[in-house]
């Protein structure tokens, strides 16, 4: 087989090398996008386990008219208030105002912006980012320009992309491979999982990373646009309808009650809630309210507008996806990001997220399970060995490790600290940092143990810590009946007892001596002594 | 497979380290030719079908751009492929000049 050109390798073997070689450039990254992208499906929770000051939400309207009664006082006169109404997952409304009508920043913090709880109060919450910088690290990456996290995490959904489709054709026992798991036989086992995870969960995969793309489809393949419309701007213009600012003619009248139009909306939606409310001119006789549906509600990603009078209530204009084109790019991002997913969904969904962040893992144990066997000298390895080696600690548990850091920055951090939402972020990446460095510093086997170990703490330690120091243990919430709460602390707990499991796993692991290719003089290792028929099927495909 | 360093050593006898520069020249024309090449073919494709596909133009541009990643799939996969480097870069270019000239016709 060596002295042969490429020419000669057939259909499979160049995609299997494709498969290796675009798998191990991309593989950290992949892995933290999925695992990221995995627990941005519980973004919501995450956000109200993160404010613990804020209760659950029963009565969407009360919080609305709190917020409407708050926008009432502090700024009766501004151009427009808008109010980001919970879903049935999340808790507390956001309400802001804008003193003069031009379009917002998109990002930073609005010194307008309050938090109003399910009472109809201003609450203060501790500041934080919760579940969203997950959901941001997903596909903006961090302490980049977002447009190059985007791209990053385009580049490596497009490799994911090849890898899959390559990976499909490497496999042409593929249902088979899915019922072959041989445990304890080192590569081979770590093969058996790793073709498992990525058939298991395969329909799931492809539909991820395709719909991925397409959620930042116009960044990444601006050509079809180009080819249609003379700019950005004017595809823009077609493709998002925005609504011409309302002048206020200065007569005052006083609004329609939101109650009602929040009723109205729902009955022309049929049954559909909203999510967002944006009042023009308040308190003016040109007022104009404008609902935006609850993403939660529909499959389709897209705009959902109801636009009243705002004095009357009367529904002016709607909008809804209505082409072809909207409405198969808006329910390919809606699967993506499963909003609209009920609870059994979204645990498959989670559930499969997590297979695809093991499926990235045992793909990149693999390679230097493989390849350990084929050292010329095993006790020094070379320089790309110890760098994948030592890389797949520190990626794969530190990962994990740092993400618990966070959720501890956010039990522990004070309250009152300065920058404390964006320091909650830096000490999780100082930790993953640390941890990067201490799996070159460790010997790979200590390594893996010590940080799994770490996970294991840091995660079950969550749950306890809200217990013992908190208002908000598991028993309280249990009581209280908010199960988000409750179902969260379980969760952490039963990540941790997994990788504690884990760690036992690795420290109780008595690794198989390696098998030595060239014919051996004598029976010296205890696995010699195994008929040669019984291993050799094993030493076919590698 | 299509690269370098021998990977692939059944017998281990001798573990050959010995370079085929061959190899890896027809690597690198593969690797080139797929990532940016795939790109710039996939642009014309897309450029291609936003123009013929039925429907407004709104719709068009959409279906056009959400097909253009699987296409951009065949081609990088098909590139790794092909017997040679030379003759998957003289059909990318083959049906990369088609798109875009049928594409500008279709303007």
């Amino acid at each position: 087989m060596n002295g042969k050109t490429p020419k000669a390798q057939g259909f499979r073997q160049s995609q299997a090398g494709l498969h290796t070689w675009t798998g191990l450039l991309v593989g950290w990254i992949l892995y933290l996008i999925f695992l990221s992208g995995a627990v941005s499906y519980w973004r919501e929770e995450i956000t109200r386990w993160t404010q613990p000051e804020i209760g659950a939400t029963h009565d969407v309207e009360t919080v609305a008219r709190g917020a409407i009664a708050h926008l009432q006082t502090v700024a009766p006169k501004a151009a427009s208030w808008s109010i980001a109404l919970p879903d049935e997952r999340a808790s507390g409304a956001t309400a802001t105002f804008r003193e003069k009508a031009r379009p917002a920043p998109r990002r930073g913090v609005d010194p307008n912006a309050v938090t109003i709880g399910p009472d109809g109060k201003v609450v203060q919450p501790r500041d934080t980012e919760g579940g969203d910088v997950f959901y941001r690290l997903h596909f903006d990456l961090r302490y980049v320009p977002v447009i190059w996290g985007r791209w990053v995490a385009g580049f490596c959904a497009m490799f994911m992309l090849v890898a899959i489709v390559s990976g499909v054709i490497t496999h042409k026992k593929i249902f088979a491979d899915f019922f072959t798991f041989r445990p304890g036989k080192g590569q081979r086992s770590w093969l058996d999982g790793h073709n498992a995870l990525a058939v298991l969960a395969l329909p799931f995969h492809a539909m991820i990373t395709y719909t991925g793309l397409v959620t930042l489809m116009v960044l990444y393949v601006p050509w079809g646009v180009a080819a249609n419309y003379p700019s950005k701007t004017a595809y823009y213009a077609q493709s998002i309808t925005r609504a011409k600012p309302v002048k206020p003619t200065g007569e005052a009248a006083a609004l329609a009650d939101i109650g009602a139009v929040l009723k109205t909306a729902e009955r022309a939606w049929e049954g559909g809630h909203a999510g967002l409310i944006r009042i023009d001119a308040p308190n003016d006789v040109a007022a104009r309210i404008t609902l935006t549906r609850r993403a939660s509600d529909t499959l389709v990603d897209g705009r959902w507008e109801i636009v009243f009078e705002g004095v009357t209530g009367q529904i002016r204009s709607q909008v809804a996806p209505s082409s072809s084109g909207m409405i198969a790019r808006g329910g390919m991002i809606g699967l993506h990001a499963g909003r609209f997913a009920p609870m059994t969904l979204r645990w498959l969904f989670f559930l499969s997220g997590l297979a695809g962040t093991a499926m990235v893992a045992t793909g990149l144990v693999l390679w230097i399970a493989k390849r350990r066997q084929k050292l010329a000298d095993p006790s020094r390895p070379h320089f790309g060995f110890r760098l994948v080696e030592r890389l797949n600690i520190g990626a794969i548990a530190g990962l994990p490790a740092a993400m618990a850091v966070f959720l501890w920055a956010n039990r522990l951090l004070p309250t009152g600290m300065a920058g404390r939402g964006d320091w909650e972020v830096h000490v999780m990446f100082i930790a993953w940092s640390g941890l990067l460095l201490h799996g070159f510093a460790r010997p790979p086997r200590r390594g893996w143990i010590e940080q799994l170990a770490l996970t294991a703490v840091l995660l079950a330690g969550l749950p306890a810590f809200n217990l013992v120091a908190t208002q908000r243990g598991i028993v309280s919430s249990l009581m209280a009946g908010d199960m988000s709460m409750a179902v969260m602390d379980l969760v952490l707990l039963g990540l941790g007892a997994a990788f504690a499991a884990m760690a036992f796993g690795v420290a109780r692991h008595r690794p198989a001596v390696p098998k030595v290719r060239t014919p051996r003089p004598a029976p010296t290792a205890p696995n010699a002594a195994q008929p040669m028929a019984a291993r050799q099927p094993e030493e076919v495909e590698a | 497979m299509a690269f370098g360093i021998s990977d692939v050593n059944a017998t281990g006898v001798g573990l050959q380290r010995k370079t085929d520069w061959r190899g890896v020249f027809d690597l690198i024309a593969r690797i080139v030719l797929a990532a940016p090449g795939g790109y710039a073919v996939m642009a014309a494709c897309t450029m291609l079908l936003a123009r013929v596909l039925p429907g407004e133009a709104l719709d068009r541009t959409l279906w056009a751009t959400m097909l253009s990643f699987a296409i951009y799939a065949c081609l990088v996969v098909w590139t790794f492929a092909a017997r040679s480097a030379l003759r998957a870069g003289a059909v990318m270019l083959a049906i990369g000049l088609a798109a875009g000239l049928l594409a500008r016709w279709a303007a």
